[in-house]
């Protein structure tokens, strides 16, 4: 059974959509993600048109994102003073990164841009993962176990304490990794959180307890704010497809909530990282296939 | 049922004159959330004297052909943007004539500037056209007593607006008379509302879809999950 979907212009098969929804939900449930760089990637593989996946991917990051941090508001669990500098670095990224957009789908290379940035960013975040963790490992079987190193980063001027996740680090910091993951959501969909969750564990040394609920409320709202400029600016949110998304990945996570305490979390975190390069090698492997039509036509 | 109907009694009507002339099932097709692309049958009757050309043409608009170019290991897009192509593309004829023999046709050439053997540009973008259903040549079935028929589809991905229905009555490579007319293609309902939603009241479209959102994933959010 096939449904039309009205600002993408095209049918397209309903349980293809449920099924993919359904997966991202239960993936991004598992791995306590958006499922973002999921989403986007797999619509445009199935056929949506690239800069349509990635206007609804934010809808369906901002849904799987807000129940979420609602819980951990509840909860206590986010530095506010964090996630308010984030935010402002965010907003100014997300424009930049929806005007981006905007440029590269009239120059017709949309899907181009959008293949090589998925699997370079998601090979890169595989690998520091992979390396991470097996950096944790050896610490633990050695005893010592350092959460963070101090790098160049912490140099930076402008340095104000961070009551809630004890820290005393300068605000360029948050405000340069939530330029970059602004930018990413603006551009791609992605909500970013397998970035940004790592980048303040390793990189500003948060506590993980105020990271997970930080991080969720972070992408929240820049993704909400991603989805204000998608459709003023670009067009390209889908209606049609936005409640498929929404309705089969609320349900997928609902479902991955069963299962996640039965696996352990060291080996969650390895199979997060494979997932990653799994979906990585898939787009390379889109870009390096000989294409089945030489030539493809865009109305516009 | 209904459709055949219709053609029956246009070939009852028909009977009685010596014209050729044509008509389609229906002049209107309508988008809705169930729309999978639309069969529509093209029927009449043809004098032997001449032959027959139909050209169906759609809205001409901006379009961007994205070729291949394989650099060193990837593929890569190479876009150039072109001006005035019909969106939609169709040619019938009776007896069937190939793409070789309309290009002899100097009025057909024309007044379709898609038809031209002339640019390499042109014909890949009736092959990127075709690779999408929006571009076929169909011969058209000769029926009892003059009559003739054809029955395409109009694919799911077309746009709305106007095609063109283009009639010609060709004898020695000249058009000796034309006739014209229109099937629309409107969005209907729905999708109709949701698309002038999204442009013309954008702060709506973002609300009812963030209140969706947040109201559907806390309701499987405590209905479902784990307590």
């Amino acid at each position: 059974m096939n449904v039309y979907l009205p600002i993408a212009e095209i049918s397209i098969n309903i349980y293809l959509l449920l099924t993919l929804g359904l997966s991202i939900g239960f993936l991004s449930g598992l791995f306590g993600i958006g499922g973002g760089f999921i989403a986007s990637p797999l619509l445009i593989l199935a056929g949506v048109p690239a800069t349509i996946a990635v206007g609804t991917t934010t809808i369906q990051v901002f849904a799987s994102s807000s129940t979420g941090a609602i819980n951990h508001l509840q909860k206590k669990n986010v530095d506010f003073q964090m996630v308010t500098i984030l935010i402002i670095g965010g907003f100014i990224g997300t424009l930049i990164g929806v005007y981006t957009l905007k440029a590269v789908n009239s120059s017709g290379l949309v899907e181009n841009y959008l293949y090589i940035f998925y699997a370079t960013i998601l090979s890169l975040t595989a690998l520091f993962i992979l390396s991470e963790s097996a950096k944790e490992n050896a610490k633990k079987r050695k005893g010592k176990f350092k959460l963070h190193d101090h790098s160049w980063i912490h140099g930076l001027p402008l340095k104000i304490k961070f009551r809630k996740s004890k820290l005393y680090i300068s605000i360029f910091a948050p405000l340069i990794i939530g330029f970059f993951i602004g930018i990413l959501t603006g551009f791609t969909g992605i909500g970013g959180g397998f970035i940004l969750v790592p980048c303040m564990i390793y990189i500003l040394g948060m506590k993980t307890v105020s990271v997970i609920g930080t991080s969720l409320f972070n992408i929240t709202i820049v993704s909400l704010i991603s989805v204000f400029l998608q459709v003023f600016i670009n067009h390209n949110l889908d209606f049609i497809l936005a409640i498929i998304l929404i309705v089969s990945s609320s349900l997928g996570a609902a479902i991955a909530s069963r299962f996640i305490e039965k696996i352990k979390v060291d080996v969650l975190k390895v199979a997060f990282g494979f997932l990653i390069l799994i979906i990585a090698s898939l787009l390379i492997y889109e870009l390096v296939r000989t294409p089945i039509y030489l030539q493809t036509i865009d109305i516009l | 049922m209904k459709k055949y109907l219709i053609i029956f009694l246009f070939f009852l009507t028909l009977s009685e004159s010596n014209g050729s002339s044509f008509s389609l099932d229906k002049y209107e097709i309508n988008i809705k959330t169930n729309f999978l692309g639309e069969e529509i049958v093209i029927f009449g009757e043809k004098s032997p004297e001449h032959d027959l050309i139909i050209i169906l043409e759609g809205k001409r608009q901006a379009i961007r052909l994205n070729e291949k170019i394989k650099k060193k290991i990837l593929w890569t897009n190479k876009s150039t943007q072109y001006r005035n192509i019909p969106n939609f593309f169709a040619i019938f004829s009776l007896p069937e004539k190939s793409l070789n023999e309309l290009f002899l046709i100097k009025e057909i050439k024309k007044n379709h500037h898609l038809l031209s053997n002339s640019s390499q540009e042109l014909y890949k973008i009736r092959q990127s056209l075709k690779q999408k259903s929006l571009y076929f040549e169909k011969k058209l079935i000769k029926g009892d007593e003059n009559l003739f028929f054809s029955r395409f589809e109009i694919p799911d991905n077309i746009n709305s607006g106007l095609i063109d229905i283009y009639f010609y009555k060709v004898i020695d490579n000249k058009v000796i008379d034309v006739d014209k007319k229109i099937l629309k293609i409107k969005k209907k309902g729905l999708i109709q509302k949701i698309e002038l939603m999204l442009y013309k009241n954008s702060l709506l479209y973002v609300f009812i879809l963030v209140l969706f959102a947040i109201l559907f994933s806390l309701m499987s959010n405590y209905t479902l999950r784990k307590k």
